[in-house]
Formats: C-alpha cells, sequence, structure tokens
C-alpha cells in the first residue's frame, strides 16, 4: 500500500507546536497564528500606506503510514498564476526548520524575511514563480513514520488597493515520491 | 495498483500476496528480472520486458493538494548502457488507467521528473 502522507500546518510555540492537518480542508492566513478555515476575528488590516501582512504560515509534509519503503522527492509548487486577487501577493521559501509567526494580531504579521525567519533557506520570492514545471525542492526523506522533509513557509502580501472580505483561494501543491509497499 | 515481479525461473514477487504479506520494491532480485507489471486488482495493467543489463525503476508519483483528491502517477523505467551510451524509457501509468511514455526524464516537464535514485537501483541515470 501506499505511504499514507499528510500537510500539515505548524503554529504555536516551537516547543510544543500545533500541527494541523490541512490535506483536505483549506486553511487562512491571517494576521495571527492560528489555523482555521473561514476565521475573521484577527483578519489583516488593509494598510494606508506600504503594506500588510499574514502570519506566515508554516506548512510541512508528515508521514503517517509507511511501510518498506521512502518518501523521497519532495517538491512544492503553486499553479503560476496569482488568483488571490487585486492587490494581494503571495511570497515564501522553503525552511531548514520551525519558527513560530509573529506579529500583531488583527492587524498584520511581521514580514518574512531571513532576519524575522532565520531558518529560511534563501529569501522569499513569489510563490507563483513556483510552477509544476519549475517546482521548489524540498529536501529530506524518511522510511518511518514522522514530519519528512524542510516547511514550506509563505506568507500574503496586502496592498492598499486589496479589497475588503476573503480573498478568492489558491490551491498549493506538495508532490513526493513513494516506495512503500 | 500493486507491482509484480517475474523472474526468469518462473517465480515471481507480489508487491502484496493473497496472504496479506507485503515485499519492499528493494527486495526486487533484479539481476533475473524478466517483467515488471503493475495490476489493478485482477487485472493486469501494464507488463514491462526487461532484458539482461537493463535496470528497473518504479516510484508512485502522488500530488497533493490542500482539499482536493490526491493524484497518482506510476512511474515505471528502465535504462541500459549499450557501448558506452545510455538509453532510457519512462512509462507513467495514471490511476483511470490512461498512459504515458517518454524517453527519459524532464526536469521541466510536470510529471516526468527524475527520481532520486535508491542505492539498490543501481547506477544513476545519467544522460
Amino acid at each position: 500500500m501506499s505511504a499514507t502522507v499528510s500537510i500539515r500546518r505548524w503554529t504555536g510555540s516551537s516547543g510544543d507546536p500545533t500541527k494541523t492537518d490541512i490535506t483536505s480542508i483549506n486553511t487562512r492566513a491571517n494576521a495571527e497564528d492560528a489555523h482555521s478555515t473561514a476565521g475573521t476575528s484577527n483578519s489583516i488590516l488593509i494598510p494606508e500606506a506600504g503594506s500588510n501582512y499574514s502570519y506566515w504560515v508554516n506548512t510541512r509534509l508528515s508521514v503517517d503510514t509507511i511501510s518498506g519503503g521512502t518518501v523521497d522527492n519532495i517538491k512544492w509548487y503553486s499553479d503560476g498564476s496569482n488568483g488571490f486577487g487585486t492587490g494581494v501577493t503571495c511570497v515564501g521559501n522553503s525552511a531548514d526548520d520551525y519558527v513560530q509567526a509573529t506579529g500583531t494580531p488583527g492587524e498584520t504579521g511581521d514580514v518574512l524575511n531571513e532576519t524575522n525567519n532565520t531558518e529560511l533557506t534563501a529569501a522569499p520570492t513569489d510563490v507563483f514563480g513556483f510552477t509544476s514545471a519549475s517546482p521548489k525542492s524540498i529536501t529530506g526523506s524518511a522510511s518511518t513514520t514522522g514530519d519528512v522533509g524542510q516547511f514550506f513557509v509563505y506568507q500574503m502580501v496586502i496592498g492598499t488597493t486589496a479589497g475588503s472580505g476573503a480573498t478568492n483561494q489558491e490551491t498549493f501543491t506538495w508532490q513526493y515520491d513513494d516506495t512503500s509497499s | 495498483m500493486q507491482w509484480k515481479a517475474v523472474y526468469t525461473d518462473g517465480t515471481y514477487l507480489d508487491q502484496i500476496e493473497p496472504s496479506g504479506n507485503k515485499n519492499a520494491y528493494k527486495d526486487i532480485q533484479r539481476d533475473k528480472l524478466k517483467y515488471f507489471e503493475l495490476w489493478d486488482k485482477d487485472k493486469r495493467i501494464i507488463s514491462l520486458r526487461f532484458f539482461k543489463g537493463q535496470r528497473l525503476i518504479w516510484r508512485r508519483r502522488t500530488i497533493l493538494r490542500t482539499g482536493q483528491e490526491k493524484q497518482v502517477i506510476h512511474l515505471i523505467g528502465k535504462q541500459e548502457t549499450v557501448n558506452g551510451k545510455n538509453y532510457q524509457g519512462i512509462i507513467a501509468v495514471f490511476e483511470d488507467g490512461r498512459v504515458e511514455v517518454t524517453g527519459k526524464f524532464e526536469e521541466d516537464h510536470p510529471f516526468f521528473k527524475p527520481v532520486v535514485i535508491h542505492e539498490d537501483e543501481g547506477e544513476e541515470w545519467n544522460e
């Protein structure tokens, strides 16, 4: 049988993070360090100038079952087209370890950069530059259950021209190879 | 879908035996592999013939998108080196039975991207 692999969103303290299985659901990038599918209590404030940000979103794969094989060759990518709407962009990159997202709840997250998140492998870039033809390679493999590979961390960037309310939804993709029995 | 390795001596190795016992991909005896097959229950989907010197590769390539059903593509490949030149053939078998074939792995292809070679798969799949 194939390995069972799930997409987890990590929130909370690095000492005891919450790892929410978001494989079958959506997750919102709000101005809070929490997963929700429809939360509005800590939305991102549209700025009068410059940009505001979501708290960065930490995602990682988890091998939940595996038998006599390996999960490897992990990739992350988008559909290549920003469908979030006017004034909204999204940046991200891989990270070697977990760093809890920070910011001012209900207003803005701290900007995702290599200073605020020292585990990033490189400066965040437009996630829509990562496509099926040119994905982000995620280092790591596993032959036993548990977290596998680097994180992919992303953040919404909200400009002054963004409209009120929830943005359109985007779907991001994880891909991996598996030789489990 | 499950694989079945058929050997030159007529024996075979099932990924999952009728008893439920599971065999690992790395346990395939590559030196006497005659056919590598994919089965969907009792229906053989594809059978790939191997000759001496040809090396097998198989991966279950999985695509996960939040909130959507996962997509699985079985990649079966073989390569051989003849007079110093490398020859490859890769087949992608989709869960709906669709099959696509290419002559080599391609970095910028949506699903024929190169695999990470495992120790038991022999030498690197170089160009």
